[in-house]
């Protein structure tokens, strides 16, 4: 049971990044794992994205380039 | 308060070419037969009272004394269409009504007889006038009464009054043809020496000219005197017409004819008109221009003198002055430019010694009277040529005095009985007219007479007789 | 997430979860910053990025719009095939089956939430590679280090008790409660100043109210968030941006109430009030939309969108959407009420006329209906201004101004453009033309005594489409306007033509003075020439203006001038100019012509003096002319029969010839100049000028041509008769000549006087016309004496008129030379009419050989 659900977790979780990396959105597998876990703890998915735009934001002020 | 003129119209010759002029005044006036103002001649612009007088508001009577020793003429006149015209009491036809028999002398004479009746005439019509500006006299320089008695009137106008202006329309006769009046040149020579002395400007018409005009420009071979006298009455109409159309310049007799005659010897004018048309051709209305006009005037088959001139004499002419009459539609930028072209192609010899140049007047025309032509001009023109018709006059009195001919008629009379020193004083007179007119020709005219006493006016009695032979014809 | 069944059972172990969870997700997107690439998780920096990401996933607790994972899916996959790439599109699809199919243990429970975070993630990072910048709608959070004057010391404030936080990590168990309450109470504080609350006391400040945090801050001229209150920098700047526009409104406000105020005053004015109103109709706008935006804000409503079920209040970012609108309307009309603070009328108009060119279809639109309402008052002027004539302008704001003068200045003087008022979108050539129009009525009504006009003005409206009532023309319509203008310009130009050709009879006046003034009635000048020559030669001050006003009628009635038109015959006055004690008549006799309304409008004192001067001249030409003539008289060609002299000696004989051809010729001579100088001023001057000045007249539209026509018809008159400026020097040489001339009349005179008493004493007798007590006379005296008398009479006359002979040859040389000289004015047709056969110049040149 544990190694099927585990099992499942990780396709899922490869699943979400494929479907992130269509999407571009630039997250990796281990931030996407913890937002999924964010996500079913019932936080607010804005604000977990403004989260993630903000911080990436701080990073991005300095250095536009790599976002671009 | 016009400047009135009175005409006198005197002999057949005088009153034909006097009652032509009035009928032509009365048609542009807008004046009946009859003297009356037509309905439609209210707004003219034109001054009647120059050569009319109203006797009442819509009566208008010319100033005009008609006389003869015969009577044959006047009585056309008071048995035709103007008959209620004229002022009856004007007219003079004398009582034995026999003329003067083509005699100067005659003429003359009679004059004299009837001088206090003709003045009296003409002091109460001068004196119905406010400010008379002179006389004209219309005649026949050949015949008798034309030119013996209007010298006559001539000698007293000039007398009584002196201050007064006295033109002539002056008729001179045919020398083409043989004249039914053989002793024509004695009459003419003694005219000449009136008209030298005794008048202010004398119109010359020239019978020759006319007729020729009549035969070449208006294509009638054999113009009868009506049709020769419609051109004088049109020349006469026209010579008046600033005075009878007032404007800016020339507006009285004097101004037209001071700047005329700057050599008072030198009065007498030639007429040009142009364009000269019969009745019968007044159905086409023709463009002229100023310039058309001004140039046809120059050219001698308009001019009503006959040139008598040879070639050389005729280059050596020149014009002494000019004034160009113009009637019409005129747009007065075109006198300039025609000036121009005038003086560009040396159309006009002008004398040497002093300044000159065309004078122009534009003036009106008659509403009342259609023309054929948009724009008429008259000439008036001192011309130096005119010497050669005076000494065509001379040669002919030469040539017949020399046969002593018909002296007989002449010595019938007071003037003639001693002796016939008339007729050299005369001669000489006009040979010093020839004179001045060939001096005119030269630039010196300024010294002409000075060297010489001997060949002064009229000189002592020794230059009489004595003819240069250049102006021997 | 291997806990993911015991979330619902242990609450307390779920916000732990979170924190842990928060906390390792800071660290994760922070060591992606390859500055930072192992960020320190005891560093402050740190601690107040991990704070700074609580309080982001405190601020929305909802999201907004309603949990359908598989719509959101749909909708990326369509912006996916819609950007382009179908291919991504379609996997995305698949991966998306295959993902919402993973159920049970280990699957990711809220599918929805987590695509719907990939997809703002996914648009953020969108907007941010196609440049837009995102943080400008959000709120400013900048962390860096520099102090920030609220947020800053209210970080500082908590530096002592924030211990806690930096505990977390250590002793997650002990320290969680600590830090929590930490946050629960900063929570507290700052909910204080909810977004709601920002949002009334925006509202309020937008009405130009202080609220209870945001308060009108003298020292920064805006509205603020006050000081002591602690909100986000963002918030406080939006703050401040969003409550601009209570600061624009409240200039708005005051200018409209301040005009109010002072109304009925000089200093607004209608066009002014009309601004005003449209400034409140804009602003009564305005209090709707803050009403209704108040009642959203106070109440939450939810929103009835299917798509989107939560309930939401009016947010600052939400306001600053609303406020978009007005704030562009409000700048505007504060600028406009800046600019027209020291401006009126037209002035006014014309000000914000220059904002009306916006390419904003917005602003464009605005301007246009608020000049609509504040034109209107100006082209109502304007209107009752070309049909009626009717300066309706008490607030001077009209480009048109009026000013009392008499009759006969009100064409030129009466009214005039006041440029100051005259609105850009008025072209000068339209504006003159408005002036003209309005002018042209009261023109006929004052000075025409006209009422026709009425009936053109009408047609004119009628034409033009345009009623002749009040508001029937607008901003915008300026076609209508020029049309209007144009129609009404031609029909009562048209109309003030005719009433001053048929009843005022203009022409008819410019040809009776050209009559008389001018001189061209000829026979009229030469009568009174003659009869008030001799009076005229007397000293000025022996003669009284009655007895020539005598004399003029007299000369009236003499000439065809009798037949003219009483009315204008009685304007023709003998005028007498001052004169000093060594005057003669001749210097002072002059006449005028008497010019009434309306006709003094074009015949003004100017005018008439330049008539005065033309006709002094031609005057002083005419009695010339006239003296010159008077001597022909004298020698005319049947007073002096050489005959007469035919006694005398032959040297005096010679003399007397000599004087008299020297006599001649130079009368022949002064003639030929005063002759052709009078046929220069006939046909170059007088006729010419009139030809062109009669098709001027036929061709002018209105009075300003009209009288142009005119003006430019006696300059050239004025010039071309040498009275202008520049032709002094000439004119002095032609009056040298004149003199002259008059010289040789009385010398000639006395020439000719002498030669007739000698003609008297030497006439022959012998024939019985002749007086015979004249020549006994003669015989008595004797012929020497007489000779000799003569002789030495003809020598002085001869000296003397050898003297002026070389005078006048030298003026004349002196004023032909100055003939091609001048420059104002082109005299070559007068030289070549005196020059007509280079006489002068053969002389001239015959003069330089010697």
């Amino acid at each position: 049971m544990e190694q099927e659900a585990a099992e499942t977790a990780r396709e899922s979780l490869e699943l979400v990044f494929r479907m992130s990396n269509i999407l571009d959105t630039g997250l990796d597998r281990h931030t996407l794992s913890v937002l999924i876990a964010l996500c079913d703890l019932g936080l607010n998915p804005e604000a977990l994205a403004a989260v993630v735009k903000e911080l990436r934001q701080e990073s991005g002020n300095n250095h536009g380039s790599r976002l671009r | 308060m016009p400047r009135e003129i009175i005409t006198l119209q005197v002999g057949q010759c005088g009153n034909q070419i006097g009652m032509e002029f009035w009928k032509q005044l009365c048609l542009e006036h807008g004046i009946s037969k009859d003297g009356i103002l037509e309905d439609f001649a209210t707004q003219g612009g034109d001054r009647k009272d120059v050569f009319f007088y109203q006797a009442d508001d819509q009566h208008y009577i010319p100033r005009a004394l008609l006389i003869d020793l015969e009577p044959r003429v006047i009585n056309g006149i008071q048995n035709g269409d103007y008959r209620n015209l004229y002022n009856h009491e004007n007219i003079f036809v004398a009582d034995h009504g026999g003329g003067a028999g083509n005699n100067w002398a005659s003429g003359y004479h009679q004059g004299k007889g009837v001088e206090e009746e003709i003045m009296d005439m003409i002091d109460r019509e001068a004196d119905g006038s406010d400010s008379l500006e002179g006389f004209v006299l219309c005649h026949s320089i050949a015949g008798g009464t034309g030119s013996g008695m209007g010298s006559y009137l001539l000698e007293t106008l000039n007398d009584r009054y002196s201050k007064k202006l006295v033109q002539t329309y002056s008729v001179f006769p045919n020398q083409m043809e043989t004249s039914d009046v053989v002793v024509q040149p004695y009459n003419s020579l003694l005219t000449l020496k009136r008209l030298t002395l005794n008048a202010d400007c004398v119109v010359v018409l020239d019978n020759t000219a006319l007729t020729r005009i009549a035969v070449e420009r208006l294509h009638l071979t054999n113009p009868t005197f009506a049709q020769t006298n419609s051109l004088v009455s049109t020349v006469m109409s026209a010579s008046t017409t600033t005075l009878r159309y007032p404007g800016y310049m020339n507006n009285d007799l004097v101004g037209l004819l001071a700047s005329l005659i700057p050599t008072p010897r030198c009065h007498f004018l030639m007429t040009g008109y142009t364009p000269l048309t019969v009745e019968r051709q007044a159905n086409v209305i023709r463009k002229t221009t100023v310039l058309d006009v001004m140039r046809r005037l120059l050219q001698p088959k308009n001019v009503m003198v006959s040139s008598y001139a040879r070639n050389k004499e005729a280059s050596q002419a020149k014009y002494i002055s000019i004034l160009n009459i113009i009637q019409g539609e005129v747009d007065p930028t075109q006198v300039h430019e025609s000036l121009q072209r005038i003086r560009e192609r040396k159309l006009v010899n002008f004398i040497e010694w002093g300044p000159a140049s065309i004078q122009v007047a534009l003036s009106k025309k008659s509403p009342y009277v259609q023309t054929a032509h948009r724009v008429s001009g008259l000439m008036l023109a001192s011309h130096t040529s005119i010497r050669h018709l005076f000494s065509k006059c001379l040669s002919q009195y030469d040539k017949l005095r020399k046969k002593q001919a018909f002296l007989d008629n002449y010595r019938k009379f007071p003037m003639f009985d001693n002796d016939l020193s008339e007729f050299d004083e005369a001669r000489d007179i006009i040979e010093s007219l020839v004179d001045e007119y060939k001096a005119c020709e030269s630039p010196d005219y300024i010294k002409w007479g000075m060297e010489d006493p001997e060949q002064l006016v009229t000189g002592e009695g020794s230059a009489s007789g004595v003819v240069d032979p250049r102006m021997a014809f | 997430m291997k806990k993911g069944e015991e979330r619902v059972m242990e609450e307390e172990d779920d916000q732990q979860k979170a924190a842990d969870l928060v906390h390792e997700l800071v660290l994760r997107l922070l060591s992606q910053n390859p500055q930072t690439p192992t960020p320190d998780p005891t560093s402050p920096s740190f601690l107040k990025t991990l704070r700074y990401a609580h309080r982001i996933l405190r601020s929305r607790l909802t999201p907004s719009v309603s949990p359908d994972a598989s719509a959101i899916a749909e909708s990326l996959k369509r912006r996916l095939a819609t950007h382009g790439r179908s291919s991504d599109a379609l996997a995305f699809a698949d991966l998306y089956a295959k993902f919402s199919s993973k159920t049970g243990p280990g699957s990711v429970n809220n599918k929805w939430s987590l695509l719907y975070l990939l997809r703002i993630v996914s648009e953020d990072r969108q907007s941010a590679v196609t440049g837009l910048d995102s943080s400008l709608l959000l709120p400013n959070l900048n962390l860096g280090d520099e102090p920030v004057s609220s947020s800053s010391s209210s970080l500082g404030r908590n530096k002592k008790s924030n211990n806690g936080v930096l505990l977390v990590s250590k002793d997650p168990e002990n320290l969680r409660d600590v830090a929590f309450r930490e946050y629960a109470s900063l929570i507290k504080e700052e909910s204080e100043v909810t977004e709601e609350v920002l949002v009334r006391d925006v509202l309020y400040a937008c009405q130009g109210i202080d609220g209870k945090y945001v308060k009108f801050n003298s020292e920064i001229d805006g509205y603020a968030v006050v000081d002591y209150v602690k909100v986000p920098r963002g918030t406080r700047t939006m703050v401040r941006m969003l409550s601009e526009l209570g600061w624009l409104f409240k200039k708005v406000k005051s200018f409209v109430s301040e005009s109010m105020d002072r109304f009925p005053g000089e200093h607004v004015g209608t066009v002014g009030q009309a601004f005003c109103a449209a400034l409140q109709d804009e602003l009564s706008d305005y209090y709707k939309l803050l009403a209704v935006l108040e009642a959203q804000g106070m109440n939450p409503i939810p929103l009835v969108s299917e798509s989107a079920t939560s309930s939401c209040y009016l947010s600052l970012r939400r306001l600053s959407v609303w406020f978009a609108e007005p704030m562009v309307k409000m700048r505007l009309m504060a600028v406009l009420v800046d600019k027209c603070k020291v401006l009126r009328g037209g002035a006014m108009a014309g000000a914000i006329h220059l904002h009306a060119q916006h390419g904003d279809p917005l602003v464009h639109e605005f301007m246009m209906s608020l000049l609509r309402c504040v034109c209107s008052p100006l082209f109502e002027m304007v209107r009752s201004w070309v049909l009626e004539g009717e300066l309706e302008d008490t607030f001077g704001e009209f480009f048109v101004v009026g000013q009392p003068v008499k009759v006969d200045l009100l064409w030129r003087e009466g009214y005039k453009l006041h440029h100051g008022m005259l609105p850009s979108f008025i072209s000068p050539s339209l504006a003159q033309r408005i002036l003209r129009t309005g002018k042209s009525i009261n023109f006929l009504r004052v000075c025409c005594d006209d009422h026709g006009w009425a009936g053109a003005a009408s047609e004119a409206a009628a034409a033009s489409g345009t009623t002749t009532r009040r508001g029937g023309l607008g901003y915008g319509e300026t076609d209508a306007l020029e049309h209007l203008v144009a129609e009404a310009a031609k029909r009562i130009d048209k109309h003030l033509l005719d009433v001053l050709y048929t009843r005022y009879k203009f022409k008819e006046h410019c040809l009776a003075i050209k009559r008389y003034l001018l001189l061209g009635q000829g026979d009229f000048v030469q009568y009174l020439m003659d009869i008030v020559g001799p009076k005229l030669s007397e000293p000025a001050n022996n003669i009284s203006s009655f007895e020539l006003a005598g004399f003029l009628e007299a000369a009236i009635r003499a000439s065809n001038a009798q037949y003219d038109d009483r009315d204008m015959l009685d304007r023709l006055k003998v005028k007498m100019m001052p004169h000093g004690s060594g005057d003669r008549g001749w210097d002072v006799f002059s006449l005028e012509y008497e010019a009434r309304a309306p006709l003094d409008t074009v015949f003004t004192e100017s005018v008439l003096s330049k008539y005065l001067r033309v006709f002094n001249f031609l005057w002083k030409l005419k009695r010339v002319e006239h003296a010159l003539i008077g001597i022909w008289k004298t020698m005319k060609p049947n007073c002096i029969t050489s005959n007469s002299f035919a006694k005398l000696q032959a040297s005096v004989k010679l003399q007397l010839l000599s004087a008299l051809r020297r006599c001649q010729v130079l009368w022949n001579e002064m003639n030929h100049f005063v002759t052709n100088f009078q046929y220069y001023i006939m046909f170059e001057v007088l006729e010419v000028s009139w030809c062109n000045f009669s098709k001027e007249m036929e061709a002018a539209k209105d009075l300003d041509d009209l009288l142009a026509a005119h003006e430019k018809y006696l300059n050239f008159i004025v010039g071309k008769s040498l009275l202008g400026e520049q032709s002094q020097t000439i004119r002095k040489s032609l009056f040298v000549l004149f003199e002259l001339i008059l010289r040789f009349r009385s010398h000639a005179d006395r020439l000719y006087e002498g030669i007739y008493e000698l003609q008297i004493r030497t006439k022959e007798p012998g024939r019985e016309r002749n007086k015979t007590q004249e020549s006994s006379s003669w015989i008595n005296e004797g012929r020497k004496a007489i000779t000799q008398r003569a002789g030495e009479f003809l020598q002085s006359m001869s000296q003397d008129m050898d003297s002026i002979a070389k005078e006048y040859t030298t003026s004349l040389d002196a004023f032909l030379s100055l003939l091609p000289l001048q420059q104002s004015v082109d005299l070559k047709f007068l030289f070549f009419r005196l020059d007509f056969t280079e006489f002068y110049s053969r002389l001239h040149s015959k003069g330089k050989e010697s």
